[in-house]
């Protein structure tokens, strides 16, 4: 909506605010300074009076020969609406009325709390249950199997232990992989 | 524009402060609240017939205003809006307008016809006195101005608000709203003269 050629150059702009007595004084003087020494400011200024009281005279005089429509209607149809909205208002306890608000510092401490808690319970928590292969990955060199493993293994009368054991290395290479 | 000391403010000196009604208002006492409307209904109410060119929408966009001003009542705070009450009653209202014309803008095709046949009605009546013409020619040329600038133009006119706090309602630089206003000015006479 906004665009360039809404601008204008501060000399104008200076201008309307005068006219409108809407300077500091010390703005107000330097223009005032300015008028004096300036025909061609004084000249801009008259001008604008001009436009602005013919303006205001045509609005005004529009505004006196119409009417406003619905005025009244306009009136009732707003008086019952504060008047309806304040009954409510009225009718609700305070408190409910202005909420029970958490403030916000509390939502970032709660939150803060619960990472707190959940850590916590994460260190302390008894992880005999974790298996290697969470460990595993972080140490893939070891737990490549030797020559001597598979002899053992092989030595070892629980074959389907082994056999697990081999089915996991195997499944952490191609993590590792 | 009238620079002296408006209806609007004469008001606002001779009765409580805008703010301390605001206040009653929200403790739930309506006669605060119908001290306000009565207050700022008929400026609002011509700012939207102006601003809208009809007075049936403008009466609906009234409605709508106070409904909102009253839904948001409790996030009202003097001191954040620049101009008090009124400018924020008048930015709400500003606002709902916006919305309406978003959703006319889609209905153009139609409200371009409507415009052709309000034209050819002006045009038959011949026989308006001159006041009427004038203040016919005068809204025709206000909805020949550019959106921004009318809203600029009308706010002046009919809240009173400095040029500072008009470019609070709107969110613009202050050069910005004396420069639409000028050009509104300047235009309306061009459109009212021509």
């Amino acid at each position: 909506m906004e665009n360039d050629t809404d601008h204008i150059d501060d000399k104008d702009a200076q201008l309307l605010l005068y006219l409108a007595d809407e300077l500091n004084a010390a703005e107000q003087l330097q223009v005032q300074r300015r008028l004096e020494s300036d025909a061609s400011l004084r000249q801009q200024l008259e001008k604008l009076r001009e436009v602005y009281a013919s303006m205001d005279g045509r609005l005004s005089q529009a505004d006196q020969l119409d009417p406003i429509m619905g005025a009244a209607a306009a009136h009732r149809c707003a008086s019952a609406a504060v008047a309806r909205w304040a009954s409510i208002r009225q009718a609700k306890p305070v408190q409910q009325m202005h909420g029970w608000k958490i403030p916000v510092w509390a939502w970032s401490a709660a939150a803060a709390a619960c990472l707190l808690i959940g850590l916590l319970a994460w260190q302390f928590w008894p992880h005999e249950n974790v298996s290697t292969l969470a460990v595993a990955p972080r140490q893939p060199e070891e737990l490549r199997p030797s020559t001597n493993q598979y002899e053992e293994m092989s030595s070892n009368t629980n074959l389907a232990n082994a056999e697990q054991e081999l089915d996991a290395v195997a499944y952490l290479r191609t993590l590792t992989e | 524009m009238q620079l002296s000391l408006t209806q609007i403010e004469a008001a606002a000196v001779d009765g409580p402060a805008d703010e301390l009604l605001v206040r009653r208002l929200r403790d739930g006492d309506a006669a605060a609240g119908d001290l306000l409307v009565q207050r700022y209904h008929q400026h609002l109410l011509r700012y939207l017939q102006r601003l809208a060119g009809d007075s049936h929408v403008a009466e609906e966009l009234h409605q709508a205003t106070w409904l909102s001003a009253l839904e948001h009542l409790e996030s009202f705070v003097p001191s954040s809006a620049g101009g008090g009450f009124k400018s924020w009653l008048f930015r709400i209202a500003t606002n709902k307008a916006h919305d309406t014309w978003r959703s006319r803008n889609r209905e153009k095709a139609a409200k371009d016809n409507l415009a052709f046949l309000r034209n050819e009605e002006a045009a038959d009546a011949s026989n308006f006195p001159e006041g009427q013409e004038q203040k016919e020619k005068l809204q025709k040329a206000i909805d020949q101005l550019p959106e921004n600038q009318r809203v600029v133009l009308l706010l002046r006119y009919y809240s009173q608000m400095k040029f500072v706090d008009i470019a609070k309602v709107l969110g613009c630089p202050l050069n910005t709203a004396l420069g639409r206003m000028h050009k509104a000015m300047e235009k309306l006479k061009e459109l009212m003269e021509g």
